[in-house]
Protein backbone atom coordinates (compact mmCIF):
# COMPACT_ATOMS: atom_id res chain seq x y z
CA UNK A 1 0.00 0.00 0.00
CA UNK A 2 1.22 3.35 -0.66
CA UNK A 3 1.62 5.57 1.98
CA UNK A 4 -0.28 8.73 2.37
CA UNK A 5 -2.28 10.61 5.28
CA UNK A 6 -4.57 7.72 6.22
CA UNK A 7 -2.02 5.09 6.65
CA UNK A 8 0.48 6.89 7.98
CA UNK A 9 -2.61 8.09 10.91
CA UNK A 10 -3.28 4.45 11.34
CA UNK A 11 0.70 3.30 11.02
CA UNK A 12 1.94 5.88 14.06
CA UNK A 13 -1.13 5.97 16.17
CA UNK A 14 -1.74 2.18 16.14
CA UNK A 15 1.33 0.64 15.66
CA UNK A 16 4.02 2.99 17.86
CA UNK A 17 1.34 4.77 19.62
CA UNK A 18 2.66 7.91 18.61
CA UNK A 19 -0.22 10.52 18.75
CA UNK A 20 2.10 13.35 18.08
CA UNK A 21 3.37 12.39 14.89
CA UNK A 22 -0.18 10.40 14.15
CA UNK A 23 -1.80 13.83 14.53
CA UNK A 24 0.71 15.53 11.76
CA UNK A 25 -1.14 13.65 9.59
CA UNK A 26 -4.29 16.21 9.61
CA UNK A 27 -4.05 20.07 8.75
CA UNK A 28 -4.12 22.42 11.86
CA UNK A 29 -8.14 22.92 11.35
CA UNK A 30 -9.33 19.51 10.57
CA UNK A 31 -12.74 18.64 11.92
CA UNK A 32 -13.35 14.87 13.21
CA UNK A 33 -16.57 13.23 13.51
CA UNK A 34 -16.33 10.15 15.43
CA UNK A 35 -19.43 8.12 16.19
CA UNK A 36 -21.91 10.09 18.21
CA UNK A 37 -19.60 12.34 19.75
CA UNK A 38 -19.60 16.57 19.55
CA UNK A 39 -17.40 17.32 16.53
CA UNK A 40 -13.46 17.25 17.36
CA UNK A 41 -10.80 19.41 16.54
CA UNK A 42 -7.08 17.78 16.73
CA UNK A 43 -6.58 18.71 20.53
CA UNK A 44 -10.15 17.22 21.72
CA UNK A 45 -9.13 13.85 19.21
CA UNK A 46 -5.41 13.47 21.01
CA UNK A 47 -7.38 13.58 24.28
CA UNK A 48 -9.19 10.87 22.84
CA UNK A 49 -6.89 8.60 21.61
CA UNK A 50 -4.55 8.87 24.69
CA UNK A 51 -8.20 7.78 26.34
CA UNK A 52 -8.10 4.62 24.38
CA UNK A 53 -4.35 3.83 24.76
CA UNK A 54 -4.65 4.11 28.54
CA UNK A 55 -7.01 1.89 28.37
CA UNK A 56 -5.75 -0.88 26.10
CA UNK A 57 -2.16 -0.41 26.50
CA UNK A 58 -1.65 -2.70 23.18
CA UNK A 59 -3.57 -1.36 21.56
CA UNK A 60 -3.49 -2.10 17.56
CA UNK A 61 -5.45 -1.99 14.02
CA UNK A 62 -5.31 -3.81 11.66
CA UNK A 63 -5.88 -2.44 8.29
CA UNK A 64 -7.93 -4.06 6.01
CA UNK A 65 -8.87 -2.69 3.10
CA UNK A 66 -8.57 0.93 1.35
CA UNK A 67 -10.55 2.77 -1.06
CA UNK A 68 -9.33 6.03 -3.11
CA UNK A 69 -11.61 8.04 -5.16
CA UNK A 70 -10.89 11.39 -5.79
CA UNK A 71 -10.00 13.53 -2.69
CA UNK A 72 -11.13 10.43 -0.33
CA UNK A 73 -9.62 8.20 1.06
CA UNK A 74 -11.42 5.50 3.07
CA UNK A 75 -10.14 2.48 5.14
CA UNK A 76 -11.39 -0.22 6.94
CA UNK A 77 -9.63 -2.01 10.11
CA UNK A 78 -10.07 -3.70 13.13
CA UNK A 79 -9.25 -2.45 16.37
CA UNK A 80 -8.35 -5.23 18.85
CA UNK A 81 -6.45 -4.72 22.44
CA UNK A 82 -6.61 -5.55 25.81
CA UNK A 83 -8.46 -3.69 28.81
CA UNK A 84 -5.49 -3.36 30.86
CA UNK A 85 -6.28 -0.08 32.28
CA UNK A 86 -8.99 2.31 33.30
CA UNK A 87 -10.67 3.17 29.25
CA UNK A 88 -13.43 6.23 30.00
CA UNK A 89 -13.88 5.74 34.09
CA UNK A 90 -14.51 1.80 33.89
CA UNK A 91 -11.32 -0.14 35.71
CA UNK A 92 -9.31 -2.40 33.93
CA UNK A 93 -10.81 -6.21 33.32
CA UNK A 94 -8.40 -7.89 31.30
CA UNK A 95 -10.59 -8.73 28.88
CA UNK A 96 -9.52 -8.36 25.03
CA UNK A 97 -11.97 -7.08 22.15
CA UNK A 98 -11.76 -6.98 18.90
CA UNK A 99 -13.97 -4.21 16.58
CA UNK A 100 -14.38 -3.31 13.28
CA UNK A 101 -14.13 0.67 11.97
CA UNK A 102 -14.32 2.44 9.35
CA UNK A 103 -12.71 5.77 8.72
CA UNK A 104 -13.39 8.62 5.84
CA UNK A 105 -11.25 11.11 5.49
CA UNK A 106 -10.85 14.19 3.02
CA UNK A 107 -7.31 15.06 1.70
CA UNK A 108 -6.35 18.65 0.65
CA UNK A 109 -2.16 19.38 -0.06
CA UNK A 110 -1.74 15.91 1.34
CA UNK A 111 -3.35 16.16 4.98
CA UNK A 112 -6.47 15.29 6.27
CA UNK A 113 -9.16 18.39 6.57
CA UNK A 114 -12.32 16.26 7.52
CA UNK A 115 -12.37 12.93 8.96
CA UNK A 116 -15.31 10.90 9.40
CA UNK A 117 -14.91 8.01 11.87
CA UNK A 118 -17.65 5.17 13.04
CA UNK A 119 -16.25 2.37 15.18
CA UNK A 120 -18.01 -0.32 16.72
CA UNK A 121 -18.03 0.71 20.31
CA UNK A 122 -21.08 -1.21 21.60
CA UNK A 123 -19.47 -3.78 20.72
CA UNK A 124 -16.25 -3.03 22.50
CA UNK A 125 -18.08 -2.32 25.57
CA UNK A 126 -19.88 -5.54 24.88
CA UNK A 127 -16.99 -7.59 24.90
CA UNK A 128 -15.87 -5.90 28.01
CA UNK A 129 -18.91 -7.31 29.64
CA UNK A 130 -20.04 -3.47 31.13
CA UNK A 131 -22.88 -3.61 28.67
CA UNK A 132 -25.21 -7.28 28.36
CA UNK A 133 -25.04 -9.12 24.76
CA UNK A 134 -28.85 -8.66 22.96
CA UNK B 1 -18.63 -3.19 -14.02
CA UNK B 2 -17.72 0.44 -13.72
CA UNK B 3 -18.02 2.50 -10.77
CA UNK B 4 -20.59 4.35 -12.31
CA UNK B 5 -22.95 1.72 -12.76
CA UNK B 6 -22.23 0.32 -9.22
CA UNK B 7 -23.16 3.73 -8.10
CA UNK B 8 -26.64 2.95 -9.83
CA UNK B 9 -26.79 -0.33 -8.37
CA UNK B 10 -26.65 1.39 -5.13
CA UNK B 11 -29.25 3.96 -6.02
CA UNK B 12 -31.48 1.46 -6.88
CA UNK B 13 -30.71 -0.17 -3.54
CA UNK B 14 -31.74 3.24 -1.80
CA UNK B 15 -35.21 3.12 -3.68
CA UNK B 16 -35.76 -0.08 -2.82
CA UNK B 17 -35.16 0.42 0.91
CA UNK B 18 -37.53 3.59 0.89
CA UNK B 19 -39.60 1.25 -1.16
CA UNK B 20 -39.71 -1.42 1.79
CA UNK B 21 -39.87 1.30 4.53
CA UNK B 22 -43.25 1.94 2.68
CA UNK B 23 -44.67 -1.27 2.35
CA UNK B 24 -43.00 -3.56 4.61
CA UNK B 25 -42.40 -6.43 2.25
CA UNK B 26 -38.65 -7.51 2.03
CA UNK B 27 -38.78 -9.78 -0.46
CA UNK B 28 -37.93 -6.13 -2.53
CA UNK B 29 -34.53 -6.67 -1.71
CA UNK B 30 -33.85 -9.69 -3.72
CA UNK B 31 -33.62 -7.50 -6.44
CA UNK B 32 -30.68 -5.47 -5.62
CA UNK B 33 -28.95 -8.38 -3.14
CA UNK B 34 -27.50 -11.54 -4.65
CA UNK B 35 -28.35 -14.40 -2.82
CA UNK B 36 -25.66 -15.60 -1.27
CA UNK B 37 -24.12 -11.82 -0.31
CA UNK B 38 -22.16 -12.07 2.61
CA UNK B 39 -22.96 -9.03 5.32
CA UNK B 40 -20.42 -8.16 7.91
CA UNK B 41 -22.02 -5.65 10.36
CA UNK B 42 -22.47 -5.63 13.80
CA UNK B 43 -25.84 -6.24 14.73
CA UNK B 44 -27.09 -7.61 11.77
CA UNK B 45 -27.06 -11.49 10.44
CA UNK B 46 -24.69 -12.40 7.76
CA UNK B 47 -26.81 -13.32 4.54
CA UNK B 48 -29.79 -11.77 2.84
CA UNK B 49 -32.37 -13.89 4.30
CA UNK B 50 -31.36 -12.49 7.76
CA UNK B 51 -30.99 -8.91 6.73
CA UNK B 52 -34.54 -9.45 5.33
CA UNK B 53 -35.70 -11.10 8.94
CA UNK B 54 -34.30 -7.76 11.00
CA UNK B 55 -34.70 -4.99 9.08
CA UNK B 56 -38.83 -5.38 9.40
CA UNK B 57 -38.24 -4.86 13.48
CA UNK B 58 -36.57 -1.63 12.43
CA UNK B 59 -39.37 -0.09 10.00
CA UNK B 60 -41.32 -1.11 13.18
CA UNK B 61 -39.65 1.01 15.96
CA UNK B 62 -38.31 4.05 13.58
CA UNK B 63 -41.37 4.29 10.77
CA UNK B 64 -40.47 8.21 9.20
CA UNK B 65 -37.02 6.75 8.57
CA UNK B 66 -35.45 9.02 6.35
CA UNK B 67 -31.87 10.06 5.22
CA UNK B 68 -30.38 13.12 5.60
CA UNK B 69 -26.89 12.75 4.25
CA UNK B 70 -25.76 10.48 1.28
CA UNK B 71 -22.77 10.60 0.00
CA UNK B 72 -20.43 7.75 -2.16
CA UNK B 73 -17.05 6.77 -2.83
CA UNK B 74 -15.87 4.70 -5.61
CA UNK B 75 -13.17 2.87 -7.22
CA UNK B 76 -13.23 -0.26 -8.94
CA UNK B 77 -15.42 -2.65 -8.55
CA UNK B 78 -16.13 -0.84 -4.16
CA UNK B 79 -18.50 1.73 -3.69
CA UNK B 80 -18.27 3.09 -0.20
CA UNK B 81 -21.04 5.16 1.00
CA UNK B 82 -21.69 7.34 4.15
CA UNK B 83 -25.20 7.82 5.40
CA UNK B 84 -26.42 9.73 8.45
CA UNK B 85 -30.13 8.78 9.11
CA UNK B 86 -32.82 10.32 11.38
CA UNK B 87 -35.76 8.63 12.85
CA UNK B 88 -38.60 9.02 15.62
CA UNK B 89 -38.89 5.87 17.86
CA UNK B 90 -42.70 5.41 17.78
CA UNK B 91 -42.38 1.20 18.24
CA UNK B 92 -40.90 -0.90 20.28
CA UNK B 93 -36.90 -1.83 19.38
CA UNK B 94 -35.66 -4.85 20.77
CA UNK B 95 -37.21 -5.01 23.87
CA UNK B 96 -37.28 -0.99 24.58
CA UNK B 97 -40.25 0.54 24.42
CA UNK B 98 -41.37 3.31 22.32
CA UNK B 99 -39.76 6.85 23.44
CA UNK B 100 -40.79 9.00 21.29
CA UNK B 101 -37.20 10.26 20.85
CA UNK B 102 -35.83 11.56 17.14
CA UNK B 103 -32.39 10.10 16.86
CA UNK B 104 -29.94 10.75 14.63
CA UNK B 105 -27.51 8.00 12.97
CA UNK B 106 -24.28 7.66 11.21
CA UNK B 107 -23.64 4.78 9.04
CA UNK B 108 -20.41 3.62 6.66
CA UNK B 109 -20.62 1.03 3.65
CA UNK B 110 -18.36 -0.69 1.78
CA UNK B 111 -20.11 -2.82 -0.68
CA UNK B 112 -18.68 -5.19 -3.68
CA UNK B 113 -21.04 -6.01 -6.55
CA UNK B 114 -21.37 -8.54 -9.60
CA UNK B 115 -24.24 -8.94 -11.93
CA UNK B 116 -26.13 -5.83 -11.20
CA UNK B 117 -26.18 -6.67 -7.23
CA UNK B 118 -24.39 -6.54 -4.18
CA UNK B 119 -22.56 -9.85 -3.22
CA UNK B 120 -20.69 -8.29 -0.20
CA UNK B 121 -20.98 -5.43 2.10
CA UNK B 122 -19.05 -4.17 5.19
CA UNK B 123 -20.69 -1.89 7.20
CA UNK B 124 -20.14 0.02 10.16
CA UNK B 125 -22.98 1.73 12.12
CA UNK B 126 -23.23 3.93 15.66
CA UNK B 127 -25.03 1.31 17.32
CA UNK B 128 -23.82 2.41 20.59
CA UNK B 129 -24.59 6.27 19.89
CA UNK B 130 -28.28 5.08 18.98
CA UNK B 131 -28.75 3.68 22.59
CA UNK B 132 -27.51 5.87 24.02
CA UNK B 133 -29.80 8.45 22.37
CA UNK B 134 -33.21 6.36 23.56
CA UNK B 135 -31.39 6.52 26.96
CA UNK B 136 -31.27 3.02 26.42
CA UNK B 137 -27.72 3.17 27.90
CA UNK B 138 -26.24 6.21 29.87
CA UNK B 139 -24.07 8.93 27.91
CA UNK B 140 -20.11 8.68 28.34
Amino acid sequence: MNQNASSIFFERYADHHDIEGAVTSFASDALIHFNTYPTMNIDAYKQLGAVFLTGFPDLKAKVEEQIISGDTIITRAFWSGTHAGTFNGIPATGKTYRAPGIVIDRIKDGKIVERHSVDDLLGLMQQLGVIPMP
Amino acid sequence: MSVETNKLILEKFNGVMAQFWQTGDAKVFDEVIAENCVLHQPGFPANREGFKQVLPAFRTAFPDFRVLEFETFGEGEQIADRVVWAATHTGELMGIPATGKTITVQEMHIRRFANGKIVEHWGQWDQMGLMQQLGAIPMS
